[in-house]
């Protein structure tokens, strides 16, 4: 049996100075895996992903909350969030799909801008600093914001307004200091 | 002994970094245990987008329940929570925001840097509330007249006597359209306004203003990574001779001795680290035989976003050139010469003009949604309420004796409630904002007097107060405890009131006095 050879024994490949710190390209992972649902059911998910396109469109060649995947990120996001915020989204979800039943849909997820209207009537109420009593407009106000912030954070609406430039829009982001 | 250290310091930041950089250059060997590590400010920090981060900057859910102010580029920078808990009591919550690094809480502030006045210093004369500082702004004078130029202060001297002048770089830029607009509209009310007064520099902190001249005279060593447990006392003398601490990383413990000890843990670190230090001689706590050592915990409030505007002529993108920008800063005006029907003291606004709204604020979705949000972008005027709160004894810290951080160290329970004062006060900023903004010819977008809760500002004050009293307060004139000659307490724990004016300068000031006042009674032979 040949002896094993030590590791600096071997050639080693044409390489940068020692000196020089490497910085590899990388690819995130947004970019490359389809998003595995965590939380919501099929048909909440639906009703959350049409609300999404309903409260943050495409404008113009900027991506809406739907080419942003910012539904798929939220229903990762509440898979980890509070008790409390996860039993509001379902609680919202749930009426929107029994009120397109109502309508004699299938659910909110094939309802047209028209028929949700009315559903969506308290997002056209002057803005207060505490959140609204109601549960179902308050579901609204925090599903409207928290789509708005998914959205502009996402890759796809940075690709955008940056023009694919690497520098825009980042800000400095402090590591683990141990 | 390893070290021949003359004063132990703990704590390096705005106090501790004053106290290292006063005594270091006047030849004093000193000692510096912070709780955090060292930053590396090139190695710590990169640049990123929000996309690239976990959670699209949502930040982890429930990371921070108390620290609103945590973004997920710099969640690593605030404490951890779970690691150092405290409790309040249900329904009364308490924001304890906190920092644990080289420089504190100095590498995150906004750098706004006002002097308190005689109506602060002496309130009690004023209006009968309280207690008066043992010092006047007489004292301390001298002291904010080195610290401003150290931090390079910009602002500009208005001769107010609520609003001390200062030694100032002079901001004499011009201020836009708009603003100038709102300035004669708070003008007609009788409204004082000026420039803000910052910081000024890439970063203002002990880190690069205090720390380095310090360590650069050979007389500091700094030592990261080190949280106090507990401060000793000398049984026989009475007087703290060490400190036993644990290292951050692993958990191991040691003592190191002390003939002085300068505490500048921050407010409420400092008062915890005093009551955890019990012995025969002060069985409740370190230096409080007045019993007052936790009481008389205050802040500011804060309403943030009092007031949001519209500048009218600015809608749909066509802002005459010089109509938007710039800022400002209203001083007290209320309680000066006036008795107010509803409350006492009085609250100061930060102003701005230019930027959108929170896109929360526009009432819309779809389409209408970007088309209302367009109109509006770039066209907004802003008002951030800060008010003073009464320090009241029955707002207090204490020692929970059922919890334990991570290191074994007895954690806090923080009781602070506010009142109809501090109410009633966000409540008239909310109007007058309102009105100054209307006078201004401003389209109100959004107003509320909804004050965040009790610590959220990171104004935390007072629980180790000075004061001529032994009976009444923790330390006196210099901030040396009454009870223990050489040990001193700088940090905001040691103020009696705090007005509506960030603090971090009279925190620096009062360091850079009680420092001299060291060395004379180190020359004295009396320390």
């Amino acid at each position: 049996m040949a002896t094993p050879q030590p590791a600096q024994a071997q050639s080693a490949p044409a390489a940068a100075p020692a000196t020089e710190r490497p910085t590899l390209d990388v690819t995130g992972l947004d970019s490359i895996g389809e998003p595995t649902l965590h939380f919501f059911t099929k048909d909440q998910f639906a009703a959350l992903r049409r609300l999404g396109d309903l409260l943050l469109p495409p404008n113009g060649s900027i991506p809406g909350a739907v080419a942003a995947e910012a539904p798929e990120f939220l229903d990762f996001y509440l898979s980890q969030s509070t008790l409390e915020h996860k039993q509001r989204y379902q609680m919202g979800l749930d009426r929107l799909n029994q009120e397109a039943r109502n309508r004699r849909l299938t659910g909110f997820g094939e309802i047209d801008p028209q028929q949700a209207a009315p559903l969506l009537v308290s997002l056209l109420e002057p803005w207060t600093y505490n959140p609204p009593k109601d549960e179902f407009a308050r579901f609204l106000r925090e599903a409207k914001d928290d789509f708005f912030r998914a959205t502009v954070n996402s890759k796809q609406y940075a690709d955008v307004q940056s023009g694919r430039r690497r520098g825009a829009g980042q800000n400095p982001y402090w590591h683990p200091l141990d | 002994m390893k070290t021949d250290h003359d004063v132990l310091i703990i704590g390096s930041g705005a106090s501790g970094g004053m106290a290292a950089y006063t005594l270091a250059k006047a030849g004093v060997k000193c000692l510096m245990l912070d709780a955090g590590p060292s930053v590396d400010f090139e190695k710590q920090r990169s640049m990123k987008s929000a996309w690239e981060l976990p959670y699209r900057n949502f930040n982890r859910p429930n990371r921070f329940p108390h620290i609103t102010q945590a973004s997920e580029f710099d969640a690593n920078l605030w404490i951890d929570e779970e690691k150092n808990p405290y409790t309040h009591p249900e329904g009364d919550p308490y924001y304890w925001v906190r920092i644990r690094m080289i420089g504190g809480k100095m590498n995150r502030w906004g750098r706004a840097s006002w002097r308190l006045s005689n109506f602060e210093f002496k309130g009690k004369d004023h209006d009968g509330h309280g207690d008066n500082w043992p010092i006047s702004l007489q004292d301390l004078s001298p002291f904010y007249d080195r610290c401003e130029p150290l931090f390079r202060v910009s602002g500009r001297n208005e001769g107010l006597p609520q609003l001390p002048d200062g030694n100032l770089i002079a901001d004499q830029s011009s201020d836009s359209l708009s603003i100038q607009r709102f300035i004669e509209s708070a003008k007609k009310l009788g409204v004082p306004t000026t420039k803000a007064r910052r910081a000024t520099g890439t970063l203002a902190s002990s880190l690069n203003l205090l720390l380095p001249d310090a360590l650069a005279t050979g007389n500091l060593q700094v030592v990261p990574d080190a949280i106090v447990r507990e401060i000793t006392v000398d049984p026989k003398t009475g007087l703290v001779n060490g400190a036993n601490f644990v290292d951050r990383r692993n958990k191991r413990d040691y003592h190191v001795p002390a003939k002085i000890i300068i505490l500048g843990a921050s407010t409420l670190e400092s008062t915890r680290l005093l009551l955890n230090s019990t012995s025969t001689r002060f069985s409740t706590g370190l230096a409080n035989s007045s019993g007052v050592l936790g009481q008389y915990l205050f802040d500011q409030i804060y309403v943030k976003n009092t007031v949001t505007a519209v500048v009218p002529e600015a809608r749909g993108g066509k802002a005459p050139k010089n109509l938007m920008g710039g800022g400002g800063y209203i001083v007290r005006f209320r309680n000066i010469k006036e008795k107010h029907p509803k409350f006492l003291r009085g609250y100061t606004y930060d102003f701005y003009s230019g930027g959108g709204p929170q896109p929360a604020q526009i009432n819309a979705y779809g389409e209408d949604f970007y088309k209302k949000f367009q109109d509006v972008n770039g066209t907004c005027f802003g008002m951030t309420t800060m008010g003073e709160v009464l320090a009241r004894k029955e707002n207090h810290v204490r020692i929970n004796p059922d919890l334990k951080d991570a290191w074994g160290i007895p954690c806090l329970h923080i009781k602070h409630r506010y009142t109809s004062n501090e109410y009633n006060m966000a409540e008239d900023a909310m109007n007058m904002g309102i009105e100054m903004a209307k006078g201004a010819g401003f389209e109100i977008l959004a107003a509320h007097k909804e004050v965040v809760p009790p610590g959220e500002s990171i104004h935390e004050l007072g629980t180790c107060r000075m004061g001529a009293d032994a009976k009444t307060s923790v330390l006196n004139k210099w901030n040396q405890t009454h009870d223990v000659k050489n040990l001193f307490v700088v940090d905001g724990s040691s103020f009696v009131s705090g007005g509506a004016q960030n603090p971090t300068l009279t925190i620096l000031s009062l360091t850079m006095r009680a420092s001299e006042y060291i060395l004379e009674q180190k020359r004295k032979g009396d320390l």
